[in-house]
């Protein structure tokens, strides 16, 4: 009788890490992958802006505004410049330099506010969920009263406020956005951290670590912390396409990105702007409209899809 | 039961308090006021000024014109000179609208038929309303159906649709809609026609409840998946329950009680979706007026919109929790 006996190669196996363990669900997940490839592209664009777009987008060229895209060819009055790829805008500005543009300042808007809500909500959560009692009741309150105003009327009221101040005016109004985004997403991420707070501290490991005398920021911030990093990671890139909406909405209502005339500035426009020039020209031009919502569907159909991977890889038991 | 829902009422007052506090406190931080509203800017001579402010009682310290808006006040009669009481918010009067130089209160803006054509309020109430139904009615059969043909291209087709909703919010959503339907297809106009009881109604209602579609199907979808999984409905097959028999009766009754959760925070992107949702489609509503009175830079309407939104969001919550805890027994309120 033939007994197959198992190769011992096989029970020395390489230690893998839990990320190493991620990384590989994640690089098999085909949504994720295009999500990030896509993502990548876009990041490139907004880096190389200045070297890849043919045009300045903020210079005007006269008896150039209005201009279809190059494979419109069907109106005879309004014939395609081939210099303009996506066409021209009103004031004859070239759409594609324009878009190039766009999403860099929507990348940017949806990640600098991040650092203000993860640095926020991971300290709230930590103290809250650590210190429990009446510090938590009271912090938690608060979370609770900022989460129940509707956000986009939260920034809508700060945003107006602010605006003709000169923080409002500073980086074409960007800055302004960055906090008022800020200061109504910290609480998502404040009951996040705060919840695996809890859960983490009844663990034994913890307990031991408590036992051994370590001092308490000590453990927060090298037993705890790293423990929660999986789902931080996950929230974040869920939260990254609501920023890049939020602008744009607020663009479309009138109170977001200011938008510049100078040549030498580098965030002239954001795709909120372009969308809301685009509709106010809904029947003259709506290859100004188009672009931009085609680009910001791609960007964050994209990042929603790469936070979908992220979630089933760091997390595989969950996978709704 | 009734303790509970009590309790989520009163929960409601510090909000409100709050929320009016710090929009009414911005409000009055920015410059400008009932005599420089965009754009007209001309000079007002210094006995209608004072009319003005009396009116709006700028004269008064902060707290003062903080409690006379939100709660009540003594205000004087300007034909008798007798002080008269007046509510403030809490009694539904919001008082007077910069943009209107006093002339106008928000409730009328807003509650108010004007000139034959409902209220502001009616336009937006019936939109949400519509959107509401519409993501419901079309969002549970298309979950139910993804989940019952999991893994089918029926199931990805349903899944694909859902987070492209979810994900691309009403703006885009209704941005696509304008360009494909009226833009290129020409089906509707781009300017609506409000006599027309039902088509200037079809393209914002989709729009709006496009978010809600995306979530309620994702959510039906998972939660059926998870009942199927269950031993009970194992038992009802074994025991030789016709399909349908176990899809309506076992299945769905366990799996819609998730669904109701997600209305209340579903209504919260209704409310605040109506805001650029009546800008695209032209829906004279709340928020087109709210969404002009920001650019009118008209802090009193905004204040009391923002006011009047979280009302409405509280109520929606509440209703939620309450039909959460009667469909579902096995629900106990603390």
């Amino acid at each position: 009788m033939a007994v197959s006996v198992p190769s011992l190669d096989n029970l020395y196996q390489k230690p893998r890490s839990l990320w190493a363990d991620a990384l590989r669900r994640l690089s098999r997940n085909r949504a994720a992958m295009l999500g990030l490839l896509v993502v990548l592209f876009y990041v490139l664009l907004a880096i190389f802006a200045p070297l890849i777009a043919r045009k300045n987008p903020v210079e005007q060229t006269s008896g150039n505004s209005l201009r279809p895209p190059v494979w419109v060819t069907d109106n005879p009055k309004r014939m395609p410049n081939p210099e303009n790829l996506f066409g021209t805008d009103t004031n004859g500005r070239d759409i594609l330099s324009r878009l190039i543009y766009g999403v860099r300042v929507s990348l940017i808007v949806g990640l600098v506010p991040q650092l203000i809500i993860v640095t926020v909500g991971i300290t709230i959560g930590l103290i809250s969920g650590f210190a429990g009692g009446w510090l938590d009741n009271l912090l938690m309150r608060i979370t609770e009263i900022v989460a129940a105003f509707p956000d986009l009327l939260f920034i809508i009221t700060l945003t107006v406020a602010f605006r003709e101040t000169t923080f409002g005016k500073a980086f074409n109004g960007l800055l302004l956005i960055f906090t008022a985004l800020a200061a109504v997403g910290w609480t998502g991420m404040a009951r996040l951290v705060r919840g695996q707070v809890l859960s983490l501290k009844e663990k034994e490991f913890i307990e031991a670590a408590r036992a051994l005398g370590i001092p308490i920021p000590t453990i927060l911030f090298r037993h705890i912390l790293p423990n929660t990093m999986a789902p931080i990671i996950v929230a974040i890139s869920f939260s990254i396409p609501g920023l890049i909406l939020a602008e744009a909405i607020l663009t479309f209502l009138g109170v977001g990105m200011r938008p510049s005339v100078d040549p030498t500035n580098g965030l002239p426009t954001s795709l909120g702007q372009m969308m809301s020039d685009g509709f106010s020209n809904l029947s003259s031009g709506p290859w100004m409209l188009l672009f931009p919502v085609v680009m910001i569907s791609t960007l964050v159909l994209s990042f929603t899809f790469l936070g979908d991977g992220l979630r089933d890889a760091l997390d595989p038991r969950d996978s709704g | 039961m009734s303790a509970y829902i009590i309790r989520r009422i009163l929960w409601q007052i510090p909000v409100l308090l709050i929320v009016g506090m710090m929009t009414f406190g911005i409000a009055k931080m920015t410059p400008g006021g009932p005599f420089d509203t965009e754009p007209d800017r001309r000079q007002l001579s210094p006995a209608v000024e004072k009319i003005l402010r009396q009116k709006f009682g700028m004269d008064l310290p902060f707290w003062r014109q903080f409690t006379r808006y939100m709660f009540f006040d003594w205000v004087e009669n300007p034909k008798t000179g007798e002080p008269e009481f007046q509510w403030g918010a809490i009694g539904g009067n919001f008082g007077p609208t910069y943009a209107s130089r006093g002339n106008r209160t928000v409730q009328q803006e807003l509650f108010e038929e004007r000139s034959g054509k409902p209220s502001r309020f009616y336009y937006s109430a019936r939109l949400g309303i519509q959107a509401l139904i519409f993501a419901v009615v079309l969002g549970i059969p298309m979950g139910v159906l993804a989940a019952l043909r999991q893994n089918t291209i029926i199931d990805y087709l349903i899944l694909f649709l859902s987070t492209f909703f979810v994900s691309l919010s009403t703006l885009i959503v209704g941005f696509l809609l304008v360009i494909v339907f009226a833009v290129n297809l020409k089906w509707f106009t781009v300017i609506p026609d409000w006599k027309d009881p039902i088509r200037p109604w079809i393209l914002p209602t989709i729009a709006l409840g496009s978010t809600s579609l995306g979530f309620i199907t994702r959510l039906t979808r998972s939660s059926v998946l998870e009942v199927k999984r269950q031993d009970y409905i194992r038992t009802a097959q074994a025991k030789g329950l016709a399909d349908q028999i176990v899809v309506w009766r076992h299945i769905l009754k366990n799996a819609l009680l998730p669904v109701v959760t997600v209305l209340g925070p579903l209504a919260a992107g209704l409310i605040t979706g109506t805001l650029y949702t009546e800008i695209i489609f032209q829906v004279p509503g709340m928020g087109n007026l709210l969404v002009e009175a920001i650019a009118k830079r008209d802090y009193s309407m905004i204040t009391s919109g923002a006011l009047i939104f979280v009302f409405f969001l509280g109520v929606a919550n509440l209703l939620v929790d309450m039909a959460y805890g009667a469909i579902d027994p096995r629900i106990s309120y603390k």
